[in-house]
C-alpha cells in the first residue's frame, strides 16, 4: 500500500517537473521572441548593412558554444538574451533585402512569419497531444543537421543559388523534425534544462522562418 | 539579395564548419550509432506532420501567386 502511494508520488512529481519545464520554457521562449523582433526592428531602422548579419551569425555561433556551460546558472539566461537579442540584430538586414529585392517583398515576409508561428504551433500542439516518443529522431536530425549545415556554408561561400534552396528545403524539414524532437524530449523528461531547450527551439524557429522566406522568395517573389 | 559575401565572412565561416566538423561530427555519428531505433510506425507518426508542413508550404507558395 505504502510502496503504490509513493510510486504515484514520483509519478505526480516527474508530471509537474515536465509542466514546470514546459511552462518556463514557453515564457523565455515567448520572451526572447520578442525580444529578437525588437532588436531586428532596431537593426531595420538603424538600417545597418548586411555585414551586421554576418557577424551575428558568427557571434551567435560562438555563443552557441558557451551557453551550454551557463545553462544551470542564472548567467544562462543572460547569454540566451545575448544569444537571441543578436540574431534578431542580423534579421533586420536580411528582412530590409527582401522588401528592397521584391515588389512583393513585404508579403513574402509577413507570410513567412506567419508561416513559421502556424508550424510551429501546429507541431507543438501535435506532440504535446500525441505525447509519441520522438527520440529514436535524435541520430538523424543531428546528422542531418550538420550535412545542410556544411552544405548551407558551402553554398554561401561558393554562390551556389540552387544548392542554397536545397539547404533551405532540407532545414524546413529537419527544423519541423527538431521541434518535434525537442517538444517530446520535454515531455519524456529527456530535457529538463528550460534554458537549453528554448535554444533548441529557437534556434528551429529562427531556421525556419530564414528557410521559408527563402523558398517563398525563391517560387513567389516578383521582381 | 545576391550581395558578394565579404572575405572576413568567407574565412570566419570557413573557420566554423570546421569547428561544426570537428566538435559536432563524432558526436553526430556516435549519435546516429547509438540512438534508439524507430520503427516503422513511429517513422509514419513523424511523416504525416512532416507532409503538413509541407502540404502546408505548398498552399503558402500558392496563395502567394495568387
Amino acid at each position: 500500500m505504502n510502496e503504490e502511494y509513493t510510486l504515484q508520488g514520483r509519478a505526480e512529481a516527474g508530471v509537474l517537473q515536465t509542466n514546470k519545464v514546459i511552462r518556463n520554457t514557453y515564457m523565455l521562449l515567448s520572451m526572447t521572441l520578442l525580444f529578437s523582433a525588437l532588436t531586428a526592428g532596431a537593426s531595420m531602422m538603424l538600417n545597418v548593412g548586411m555585414g551586421a548579419y554576418w557577424l551575428s551569425f558568427l557571434g551567435g555561433m560562438a555563443l552557441l558554444f558557451v551557453i551550454p556551460r551557463f545553462a544551470n546558472s542564472a548567467a544562462g539566461i543572460g547569454l540566451v538574451f545575448a544569444f537571441t537579442g543578436l540574431l534578431g540584430f542580423g534579421v533586420g538586414p536580411i528582412i530590409g533585402a527582401y522588401v528592397a529585392a521584391f515588389s512583393n517583398g513585404a508579403e513574402l515576409v509577413m507570410t513567412a512569419l506567419g508561416g513559421t508561428g502556424v508550424i510551429f504551433l501546429g507541431l507543438s500542439a501535435y506532440a504535446l497531444t500525441t505525447k509519441k516518443d520522438f527520440s529514436f529522431m535524435g541520430g538523424f536530425l543531428m546528422v542531418g543537421i550538420l550535412v545542410a549545415f556544411l552544405a548551407g556554408i558551402g553554398a554561401a561561400i561558393f554562390g551556389l543559388s540552387t544548392l542554397s534552396l536545397v539547404v533551405s528545403a532540407m532545414f524546413v524539414l529537419l527544423m519541423s523534425g527538431m521541434i518535434l524532437y525537442q517538444t517530446s524530449a520535454i515531455i519524456h523528461g529527456g530535457e529538463t534544462n528550460y534554458v537549453l531547450a528554448t535554444i533548441s527551439l529557437y534556434v528551429s524557429i529562427y531556421n525556419l522562418f530564414l528557410s521559408l522566406l527563402h523558398l517563398l522568395a525563391a517560387f513567389a517573389g516578383e521582381r | 539579395m545576391n550581395e558578394a559575401i565579404p572575405i572576413w565572412v568567407q574565412v570566419g565561416m570557413g573557420l566554423m564548419a570546421l569547428a561544426v566538423l570537428f566538435f559536432f561530427g563524432p558526436r553526430a555519428i556516435e549519435a546516429a550509432k547509438n540512438s534508439p531505433k524507430g520503427s516503422g510506425k513511429d517513422w509514419l507518426g513523424v511523416l504525416l506532420p512532416i507532409g503538413g508542413v509541407v502540404l502546408f508550404i505548398i498552399l503558402l507558395i500558392g496563395l502567394l501567386r495568387g
